[in-house]
């Protein structure tokens, strides 16, 4: 669904949003060391925009709430995919339905209004990556060429019917060999994936002019104050959790 | 209603809530949400006297019950710090007290002479005990901490606090900031810690270590609290150290604070903190205590039903 509401885009950037809620667990399933979940949040919550975040925690979680971003989100309902590595992620993998979750949020730039708009993009995702250019493809389809997304296990798919993916232990194919296929002069990249990914296409890509990395950090408070998310750039530090996540390719050299 | 006022280093403060140095950043982001008159006082990110970038990523690690962070004292230097920031800072409707960090202690006597003529600036904090910059600022002895506030000392006039370590001595630091003229001290800063990396042996920040910060770390704080208020009966003291909530805001005033320091709670859930102080004047209210000041120190002399 195409959402044009400048209201939302507006309310962003005059200031980060407080917006928390006594989340909770809606449904879950797992495969391939993924989850699909979803959380049930207040209908006042502000949904985020394709590539802002929210931070998470579980009563029984890490003391620091973590970032993630939505895969899809609505008034009421916020859905993701989570990679299984980390303590809470786990954690939430295995939560019973009904488990408390503290959301706050949402958080950071969307991609949209860091992105040029005169042209289409392919979607480069890897792992949980693949999330946000989700979201961002079903709200801009016209901004959507393609997408070149890629997993290491099949089970994933399970997660995501309907979408395209590689997998690696099927054929050897990734994300990145995808983008190699699918990309031609004239158009755009949105990359969201792990570093190593980000890294290669950095490599290749990075003079094209509009080759964009949505990067990830350690996200602390999440409003920008407290500088623990921030990344050198070429105009400074900037901060992940403000200014991005997504950043033009050329803006952080030392991803190449 | 209680009485939440805490009149300390010569200053009213409208309630002992104190947002500590670091994850408040300067104050803008959280201004915009939420109304400072909240909160007794607003505790700047240090300043230095040149820009800092600051360390490079990872600058936070998960730990168990809190977060090791190195950010490296990023601040836009004190001429931005002056012309760009203070201006909004004056006008935040609560205390400020401005962090600085220096190299030497001549570097400290200029940031804070320079600061000296600025209006909105309460109470100066020389932070003396950041674990994340390179050769610099872990005072850990006596002679250092003297030399440091000294110079803070020398250049200005408006109320020091001192950031002091929680390692070590740390009640001959307190003395030692006490007796070079300041007005109180601030306990206690990140402790030092660090984690490895179990895949490939290597410690997972740059610098190996980080400063320890959150709930982990708050029964040490509350020691340190406890036992300098029991040796230096009239200094002011800022109770800093994995706070969270009401709970722990209240044993550190039981232990001796005047003022608390929340620091970790404002990057992990800013809308508790702020609520706060209308928390502790509930409890207060409940029991019938008329005055916050009832409680500081309370465990040095008995509990708070014994007077």
């Amino acid at each position: 669904m195409k959402r044009d509401s400048s209201e939302g885009l507006t309310a962003a950037h005059q200031g980060p949003f407080f917006s928390a809620s006594s989340g909770r667990l809606e449904s879950s399933a797992v495969a391939g060391g993924y989850a699909r979940a979803t959380i049930g949040v207040d209908h006042s919550f502000v949904a985020p925009r394709p590539g802002q975040f929210v931070l998470l925690r579980l009563r029984e979680g890490p003391a620091l709430p973590r970032a993630f971003s939505v895969l899809a989100a609505e008034a009421g309902r916020l859905e993701f995919l989570l990679k299984l590595d980390g303590a809470l992620r786990e954690a939430l993998g295995r939560a019973a339905m009904g488990t408390e979750v503290v959301v706050r949020g949402p958080y950071g730039t969307p991609y949209e209004t860091r992105i040029g708009r005169d042209c289409r993009y392919v979607l480069a995702g890897g792992g949980s990556g693949i999330a946000p250019l989700l979201h961002f493809a079903a709200a801009y389809p016209e901004l959507t060429e393609d997408v070149a997304f890629g997993v290491r296990e099949r089970g994933v798919r399970d997660l995501l019917p309907g979408v395209d993916i590689a997998v690696e232990e099927e054929g050897g194919e990734t994300a990145d060999d995808r983008l190699r296929k699918r990309w031609k002069h004239g158009l755009g990249i949105l990359a969201c994936g792990p570093e190593p990914m980000l890294r290669g296409i950095a490599q290749r890509y990075a003079a094209e002019p509009d080759t964009y990395v949505s990067l990830e950090t350690r996200i602390g408070c999440g409003f920008g104050a407290c500088q623990g998310c921030s990344v050198e750039t070429r105009s400074g530090m900037q901060r992940v959790c403000r200014e991005g996540p997504l950043f033009a390719c050329s803006e952080v050299p030392w991803l190449r | 209603m209680a009485a939440l006022t805490v009149r300390a280093l010569g200053l009213e403060f409208r309630n002992p809530v104190v947002l500590a140095s670091g994850p408040a950043g300067f104050g803008l982001e959280l201004a915009a949400a939420f109304d400072l008159s909240r909160i007794g006082a607003l505790t700047t990110k240090t300043v230095t006297l040149e820009p800092r970038r600051g360390n490079p990523q990872p600058r936070l690690v998960d730990a168990p019950c809190g977060v090791l962070n190195s950010i490296g004292l990023q601040n836009p230097g004190c001429d931005a710090f002056e012309v760009d920031l203070l201006p909004q800072i004056r006008a935040f409707p609560t205390r400020r007290i401005v962090s600085i960090a220096g190299r030497s202690p001549e570097e400290v006597a200029a940031l804070a002479s320079r600061l000296a003529g600025e209006q909105g600036v309460d109470v100066l904090e020389v932070n003396l005990s950041c674990p994340n910059v390179h050769g610099e600022t872990v005072a850990d002895n006596p002679e250092t901490v003297r030399a440091f506030v000294r110079g803070a000392r020398s250049a200005s006039t408006r109320p020091i606090l001192a950031k002091l370590p929680g390692e070590g001595k740390y009640l001959d630091l307190v003395e030692a900031a006490l007796s070079a003229g300041a007005d109180g001290v601030a306990l206690i800063n990140a402790l030092r810690g660090m984690r490895i990396h179990t895949e490939t042996g290597l410690p997972l920040l740059d610098r190996q270590v980080g400063g320890l910060c959150g709930p982990a770390i708050f029964p040490i704080a509350l020691h340190r609290v406890f036992e300098a208020r029991k040796a230096f009966p009239e200094t002011v003291i800022v109770g800093t150290g994995g706070v969270s909530d009401l709970r722990g805001a209240l044993e550190m005033l039981f232990a001796g604070a005047d003022l608390i320091g929340f620091g970790f709670a404002v990057m992990a859930d800013p809308t508790r903190v702020f609520r706060l102080a209308q928390e502790l004047d509930e409890w207060l209210t409940k029991r019938g205590i008329a005055d916050v000041d009832q409680l500081r120190g309370a465990s040095h002399r008995g509990g708070i039903h014994v007077r």
